[in-house]
């Protein structure tokens, strides 16, 4: 294992219930980067985020987080991560001030001004108790209370999935500034591909529990052919037949979503996108 | 130490209801110490203290463990450095400063009568102990309710076992003995292993109070099998009791308050017969929360009702009203009994007359009930006022007359309890006639 890294694992594995949940995941980040996570509902996404962060102990293989082993994380290593889970775990009887002012007790230092800075753009109702207030503006809390102590590792799970489209847009945009400071390095899962489009600069492809795929974005993007026909009818019109068998002929086979299929994408004669999947 | 200021916050003032609780507390502890307010106890202000003391900590003592396991329960608290053990200090903490409070109120409440009768260093020493047991017992024992009955009962039976084995085995002294070192010690026992668990345990889960639904458990064959359909007015009953019925409730009462009866009998028969009938009562009538928080959690429920059910907001209330009934009839019956219980083998009997002594004993019930309904979608100062009444109304109704052991039946407090049942049921309906879905809490 090699302690240059952020977040290692090697041959992961995690059983659950009978059913093995993750398998031989291998990966790694180093400092810096923003790795947007990618895979359907029960991939592992968010047992992979457990696993990370120690939540919960490996089958199989390791996990180390800033070099250390995940499941005996140091006091000093833990302070240097924040953590938004998918579903919020605040206690709906206190107020969004008071979660954060007790957040802020447990750490030496507390960046009061970005918090303040970030509830006032994200317009996040502090003096409100967290039980009445929405799951967008309760997800807004969760992801404050993450970054007030400007942590160098992010782990977020789907923290945009609750958000509407505009909010989402000015959250992302404050995480992309965040990922901006030196050496930060972001981990998100998210079902919005242009999300991760936007601000990621990694990817990891989960697919039944396994790593379909890995690597750069741009890498990625390059690997994924996106055909642009024209089709005067249906979908899948003799030519848009046609244009599918000669895809998968082709040079570049795989979409990058699924990882395995091949994405067309067709324009119909009233000038609507459709798409299709092989 | 900022994570203690902030638990005292939770604490103390983090609700409105807690809010007004600690300053109505403060301000009836100021004003009995200020006007010198003996009530019923010539000479000492102590039922006024204690009154005031327990308004202030009774939100922070029955509800300080669930508080506890609530906060500990965010998965992204293990990754605040120490944050459990900061938690777990400033709880202990908490404790101590009450446990404390309490020992200077109940020295100042004795500072009015003669030096010889007030209480000595040893006396102060053994409220101490007491005190700390009980606020130990109160807190790790509802951080485990909180979450396991079973595991809360075996740790309750632990806890009493040292005195049930002093008394088992006759020894001299065994109440002082209990209430000093064997009690001291008991809590620090308790608060170390609790401490270690507490710790070291990898994820400690949120609070489980909800009984399981029909539905709960899909791996459960017995959940599985088919069961006979249900009218619409049955399906709404299980959904509002949480798949309870009301007998069901009235027999989990009844065997509670058998056994808190045995307990007390076995540790307290020491203590004299007035003071143990007032003690066996004062437990009896503690009976009241369990209608109060049965209603309020009827309430909360409701909003799911209110498309399926098909009524209009006050036929709903008259309805929940019904069940509300129901539930208190079941838990009347059972205290009840129990109280039979406290009334027959005992020589001399309580000098209340029985006409006076069973109204006073379910008439909280009832305001319970309507104060819980009540609370469909709204909680403010008007209930943290009508609660105190409510909790004066027993102590001053009910525990002090008996432990005193006066003949005389404060009929007026009586009174005041049915006017207050009254009063809580017109406010029931008329928050009920504007009843706000959106803000009713979702159950």
């Amino acid at each position: 294992m090699n302690d240059d890294y952020v977040v290692e694992t090697r041959h992961l594995a995690k059983d659950a219930g009978g059913r093995q949940i993750l398998k031989d995941v291998s990966l790694r980040a180093t400092p810096g980067t923003v790795v947007g996570l990618l895979g359907k509902n029960g991939a592992g996404k968010s047992t992979l985020f457990d696993v990370l962060l120690g939540f919960a102990t490996p089958t199989a293989g390791e996990a180390r987080v800033f070099g250390e082993a995940s499941s005996r994380l140091s006091a000093g290593c833990k302070a240097r991560i924040g953590f938004v889970a998918q579903q919020d775990e605040l206690m709906s009887l206190m107020t969004g001030e008071q979660h954060l002012a007790l957040a802020a007790s447990f750490h030496r230092q507390w960046d009061h001004a970005l918090i303040q800075r970030l509830a006032r753009e994200w317009e996040v109702p502090l003096n409100r108790r967290v039980g009445v207030l929405s799951g967008g503006e309760r997800q807004k809390i969760a992801t404050l209370l993450a970054l007030g102590h400007r942590p160098d590792l992010l782990v977020m799970d789907e923290p945009a999935s609750g958000l509407d489209p505009v909010a989402r847009r000015a959250f992302m945009l404050t995480l992309l500034e965040i990922a901006a400071e030196t050496g930060r390095t972001i981990l998100f899962s998210s079902h919005i591909v242009s999300d991760i489009e936007r601000i990621a600069s990694h990817v990891w492809i989960l697919r039944e529990g396994g790593i379909a795929w890995q690597g750069e974005l741009d890498q990625l993007k390059e690997s994924t052919v996106r055909l642009v026909l024209r089709a005067e009818h249906e979908i899948l019109s003799p030519r848009l037949s046609r244009a599918r068998s000669t895809a998968r002929c082709g040079a570049a086979r795989r979409c990058w979503w699924c990882a395995t299929g091949i994405l067309i994408a067709c324009r119909r004669s009233n000038g609507s996108r459709a798409h299709a999947w092989k | 130490m900022k994570t203690f200021w902030q638990l005292l916050r939770v604490g103390f003032w983090m609700l409105p209801l807690q809010r007004a609780l600690t300053v109505i507390g403060l301000t009836v502890l100021v004003g009995g110490q200020l006007f010198r307010l003996p009530f019923n106890m010539p000479g000492s202000t102590l039922p006024i203290t204690f009154f005031g003391v327990m308004l202030v900590i009774i939100v922070p003592l029955l509800a300080g463990g669930a508080f506890l396991r609530m906060l500990c329960a965010s998965r992204a608290l293990l990754l605040r450095p120490h944050a459990r053990g900061r938690l777990l200090a400033g709880a202990f903490g908490i404790l101590m400063l009450a446990t404390l409070c309490w020992m200077f109120c109940y020295w100042l409440a004795f500072q009015a009568v003669p030096p010889k009768l007030r209480p000595d260093a040893e006396a102060l020493l053994l409220m101490f102990s007491l005190t700390l047991n009980f606020g130990t017992m109160c807190a790790v024992v509802l951080f485990i309710a909180s979450r396991s009955p079973l595991w809360t009962l075996v740790i309750l039976i632990l806890w009493q076992a040292p005195g049930l084995l002093l008394h088992a085995f006759g020894v001299e002294d065994a109440a002082r003995l209990l209430g000093g070192p064997v009690g001291v010690l008991m809590s620090a026992a308790v608060g170390a292993v609790f401490a270690v668990w507490f710790l070291r345990a990898r994820r400690i889960h949120a609070g489980a109070w909800r009984r399981r639904d029909v539905t709960g458990d899909a791996a459960d064959p017995a959940v599985n099998a088919p069961q006979a359909p249900a009218t619409r007015e049955q399906a709404m009953t299980r959904w509002v009791l949480a798949n309870g019925t009301s007998p069901g409730i009235g027999l989990q009462v009844l065997v509670a308050g058998l056994v808190l009866l045995l307990i007390q009998w076995v540790l307290g028969r020491q203590a004299g017969v007035m003071a143990l009938q007032s003690m066996m009562i004062g437990v009896l009538s503690a009976a009241t929360l369990i209608t109060g928080a049965v209603s309020s959690s009827m309430a909360r429920r409701s909003r799911a009702l209110w498309l399926p059910a098909g009524r209009t907001r006050l036929e709903l209330h008259a309805w929940m009203e019904r069940q509300m009934l129901r539930v208190a009839v079941a838990v009347g019956i059972a205290v009840a009994a129990c109280a039979l219980l406290v009334w027959v083998p005992f020589s001399p009997r309580p000098a209340l007359p029985l006409a006076y002594l069973v109204p006073a004993l379910l008439v909280p019930g009832l305001c319970a009930g309507w104060l819980g309904l009540m609370q469909q979608h709204h909680r403010g100062f008007f209930d943290a006022l009508a609660g105190t009444g409510l909790a004066a109304g027993i102590f001053y109704g009910l525990v002090q007359p008996l432990y005193v052991g006066t003949a005389e039946a404060p009929w007026m407090v009586l009174a005041a309890e049915i006017a207050l049942a009254v009063l809580l049921r017109e406010v029931a309906y008329v928050r009920w006639r504007g009843a706000d879905w959106r803000r009713a809490q979702q159950a």
